[in-house]
């Protein structure tokens, strides 16, 4: 143990007096580390966001197209389902965008069709009455507005007067943050729908595994609908962001290994005087295996304070500062961005999977070169110099 | 001994602490993130019913790209006909005709 620690002691003390050899190789770990560790812990949280938040979804929406072009859906089309016993309710929805000038963005408008408690991410209530709406958070934001002011927005009609009733608060954000929620009579209003036809048909399920089942028999009763299941919206999901992720990471794999060969290079393009040392060493006594040793506790150290001090550093820059320049990378541009509140899904397994990519490799290459430079004949180099 | 040790063992033993303290933080802070968010994922999930999709508002720029999976096939060209780029979303920059000025020309005299 004795041994281990005067090594180990041995080891940080020869980084230091090769200061600028471990700090510039420390720091491009260290970069590589954060940029890695971004990606993908921004990546998890994103995955855990919607796979939270998708079972609070209809199993099945039901849309009709008409000549390949979407129509409106009549409230009453899939009563024969009603009685079905996988089917729990059908619940024909009022939907839209609205597109807002000053903004450049679109609205989400809905009408509501439910009136559950949300006590912690709602600051005011839903909408009762007409002229009344609920809106998200970055909406409210954009338009400076807090519950009980008014606003008037550009309708079907000409423009409409409304009076905020509640503030969908920043922890909902990524859901609702373009939401603006009304009774459904002014959702039709705003949206031009004047007759008695619904956007949608939202389909509960008793049992989720009969999807395919009564996807079916609805596809027999309106042959022209599109039928999209909570699944496939899964699947697409899962899909798109891996893809953007995968891309990213794609991109860096390639730098982690230039950074590598480059550490290799210059790990054993020093090993002149690595050679010296390592003989002068062998002659006052230390073994083969002390010198190896040596040289790996050496990189590891270097790698590990690099590769945890990155990996900390992505966790606050993503976490705490809310990740400026990653998160338009991934998500694009957009008039309307909602408050980047995601919750991080690090685990003390993730932690040790990232530290292993990054210092395994890293101390792996140094491997050789220290062979290189303890393989030396002692005697004849202090005889001929260096 | 303890000068040497000052010198040489004390900034690698201040970083390996600064290190390993990030590390441990970030778990903390995370686990006690997840548990607030535990609280919330029920109510979140009825806010969810109240919407057209649990997609995720990424963007609002084009009425296509709210609610990818449920938006109409035609929406892109209907919006923009003369679009060059079908998903602005996937651009770093608003397009160039948004945050272009157009100012009167002034002639010289």
């Amino acid at each position: 143990m004795k041994r281990f620690l005067s090594l180990l002691a041995f080891a940080l003390a020869s980084l230091i007096r090769r200061k600028r050899r471990s700090l510039s190789l420390g720091f491009g770990l260290l970069l590589i580390a954060f940029l890695l560790s971004a990606a993908l812990l921004l990546h998890d949280s994103i995955r855990a966001e919607y796979e939270r938040l998708i079972p609070g979804m209809a199993e099945l929406s039901v849309h009709q197209l008409r000549g390949g072009r979407p129509e409106r859906i009549a409230g009453d089309a899939l009563k024969e389902l009603e009685s079905h016993p996988g089917i729990r309710s059908i619940t024909p929805r009022v939907w839209g965008y609205l597109y807002l000038p000053p903004l450049s963005a679109n609205l989400t408008v809905m009408a509501k069709n439910g009136d559950p408690a949300l006590p912690t991410i709602l600051d005011g209530t839903l909408p009762d009455n007409e002229g009344e709406l609920t809106i998200g958070d970055r909406l409210a934001h954009s338009l400076g507005l807090r519950p009980g002011d008014s606003i008037a927005l550009p309708g079907a009609a000409g423009f409409q007067l409304f009076t905020v009733r509640g503030v969908f608060t920043s922890d909902s954000s990524l859901l609702a943050g373009d939401l603006a929620l009304f009774t459904e009579k002014d959702a039709r209003s705003l949206l031009g729908y004047d007759d008695e036809l619904y956007t949608d048909l939202a389909i509960a399920l008793s049992a989720p595994s009969e999807a395919n089942a009564i996807a079916a028999r609805i596809e027999k009763l309106l042959p022209g609908a599109r039928i999209v299941e909570r699944s496939a919206i899964e699947r697409a999901y899962a899909l798109s962001f891996g893809q953007r992720a995968g891309f990213l990471a794609a991109l860096l794999l390639p730098i982690l290994g230039s950074f590598l060969l480059i550490a290799w290079d210059r790990l054993s393009g020093s090993s002149d005087e690595e050679r010296y040392e390592a003989g002068v060493l062998l002659i006052s006594g230390w073994e083969f295996r002390d010198i190896l040793t040596f040289r790996i506790l050496e990189s590891s150290a270097l790698s590990g304070i690099a590769a945890a001090l990155g990996i900390s550093l992505a966790y606050l820059y993503l976490f705490i500062f809310d990740a400026p320049l990653l998160a338009d990378l991934l998500l694009g541009w957009s008039s309307l961005h909602p408050t980047f509140k995601l919750t991080p899904m690090l685990h003390g397994s993730q932690l040790l999977m990232l530290v292993a990519i990054l210092v395994l490799p890293f101390t792996a290459i140094s491997i050789l070169p220290a062979f290189r430079s303890a393989n030396v004949d002692a005697d004849a180099l202090l005889r001929g110099g260096r | 001994m303890i000068a040497s040790f000052r010198r040489t063992l004390l900034p690698f033993f201040l970083l390996s602490l600064v290190s390993i303290g990030g590390l441990f933080f970030a778990l903390i802070d995370a686990s006690i993130r997840r548990e607030d968010e535990r609280k919330r994922v029920d109510e979140k999930r009825a806010l969810v019913s109240l919407l057209p999709s649990a997609e995720l508002f990424f963007s609002s720029s084009a009425r296509w790209l709210r609610h990818p999976s449920l938006s109409e096939p035609m929406a892109p060209f209907a919006d923009t006909p003369s679009g060059f780029d079908v998903d602005p979303a996937g651009a770093l920059q608003p397009p160039l005709s948004l945050h272009r000025e157009i100012r009167p020309k002034v002639q010289p005299e």
